[in-house]
């Protein structure tokens, strides 16, 4: 059925949330502290890694108020993604209401568009969530969205945990490349390279110190909403 | 000697207060201009997802015909629906031409309730729910919707703050000077009936 979203300020419109801090917030104890902590150092690698900015944000409800509305009001005040490229997702999920909004920025849409959005709502994250897996659920729906960005295939069930060692793996492989390089033309420098390397605990983790900060991207409704 | 001086200094005075005036005048122009092309592309944007629905409704009709194809009243509203939607007027005189903009979004507010009829009629077919074509057509239209929604939504916006600069003194000055260059935009009314939403079932 198409939602007709209201035109005219509706009286019960939802706040929106306070901009979230960091990649994976759950105000409503969805995830386990483990896996909140380790889908959102893999949405901070890809954000750093990449630059597009996928930002989950678990609440509990909206009173009734419409879903897609508050959603892209949100987006919208939180400007996720850069500005200029509009290359963010949110993927927001009310576990009182069993509600599921994924809002993508007008530069991946191309990437991730409508049917995909509705498809990864449907059958990756909907089905484990009603089976009572909502660790797995939410973390199968993030590696669908990033695979679908990257343009991978993904399939309803698959999830792959290796995603965030190749974004690693990779860094550490062009490192090596550099060290190489330097080494062949002088060795002294090189040595001097890997001991600050070694010295500075690695590079390719980028340390856990930066929280999310919006970029300033836009949105204009792309994504799908759903249910379990 | 003293008269002369006294000329002079009215003259620069006099002079000083055009330069002002025009120099403000120039400015005020400039925020105009400004605000009408946010409006304007903020209109741009408006057509570009009523195209998109548009662009959607031939795939949709083939798969429910071949499912549906008891259906035929349903599914003849919404290919005249569309045709109809292809004939009226569009293009930035839309924004403020007030029965041009009536017109057009008449037409377009036909075109979703046919095509939330047939997405209604399409519910009852079983086979039909269960393609995935079907389904990815019926998550693009629903995305579409909800674009327009709020494309709309950016283009009042963006109308109001022009309207109301346009209106305010002493914009409405410079706006006077231009005509019909300025001419005041007009709005998306809501749908009687639209400040409840229907509540939508998966």
């Amino acid at each position: 059925m198409l939602a007709a979203v209201a035109l005219a300020a509706a009286a019960a419109s939802a706040a929106v949330p306070p901009a979230p801090t960091r990649w994976v917030e759950d105000h409503a104890g969805l995830l386990s502290p483990a896996a909140r902590d380790a889908l959102d150092g893999k949405l901070e690698a890809y954000g750093h890694a990449t630059g597009h900015q996928v930002v989950v944000w678990i609440g509990r409800t909206l009173d009734g108020a419409p879903l897609a509305d508050w959603a892209v009001r949100t987006f919208a005040a939180w400007k996720i993604g850069r500005k200029g490229s509009d290359d963010g997702i949110a993927i927001f999920i009310l576990a009182d209401d069993r509600a599921i909004d994924i809002e993508v920025g007008y530069g991946l849409e191309d990437k991730v568009p409508d049917a995909i959005a509705s498809r990864i709502i449907r059958e990756v994250m909907a089905p484990r969530l009603r089976a009572g897996d909502r660790d797995g659920a939410v973390a199968a729906g993030v590696d669908a969205v990033l695979a679908a960005i990257e343009g991978h295939p993904w399939t309803a069930g698959a999830s792959s945990a290796s995603e965030t060692r190749r974004w690693e793996g990779l860094g550490f492989a062009v490192l090596a490349v550099i060290v190489l390089i330097v080494f062949l033309v002088n060795p002294r420098l090189a040595l001097w390279l890997i001991a600050m390397t070694i010295g500075r605990g690695g590079i390719g983790g980028g340390g856990g110190g930066g929280g999310f900060g919006g970029g300033g991207g836009r949105s204009g409704g792309g994504g799908a909403r759903g249910g379990w | 000697m003293q008269t002369i001086s006294r000329t002079g200094t009215v003259t620069i005075a006099v002079v000083a207060v055009l330069v002002l005036i025009g120099g403000s005048c120039a400015f005020t122009y400039n925020k105009l201009v400004r605000l009408d092309q946010n409006a304007q592309a903020q209109w741009a944007q408006v057509e570009n997802a009523y195209q998109r629905r548009a662009d959607l409704i031939p795939n949709l009709v083939e798969t429910v015909k071949g499912a549906a194809a008891f259906e035929r009243d349903t599914i003849i509203a919404v290919t005249e629906a569309r045709s109809r939607v292809g004939q009226v007027p569009t293009g930035r005189e839309v924004t403020t031409n007030p029965e041009a903009f009536q017109q057009q979004q008449q037409a377009q507010d036909q075109l979703g309730g046919a095509l939330s009829r047939l997405l209604v009629v399409a519910e009852r077919y079983p086979e039909l729910k269960a393609t995935q074509n079907f389904r990815d057509l019926q998550a693009q239209l629903e995305g579409t919707e909800n674009r327009i929604a709020v494309e709309r939504m950016r283009y009042n916006d963006a109308a109001r703050e022009f309207d109301t600069a346009r209106a305010s003194f002493p914009t409405s000055i410079v706006a006077g000077l231009f005509g019909g260059r300025f001419a005041a935009k007009q709005y998306f009314a809501a749908k009687p009936g639209s400040a409840e939403p229907p509540k939508v079932k998966f």
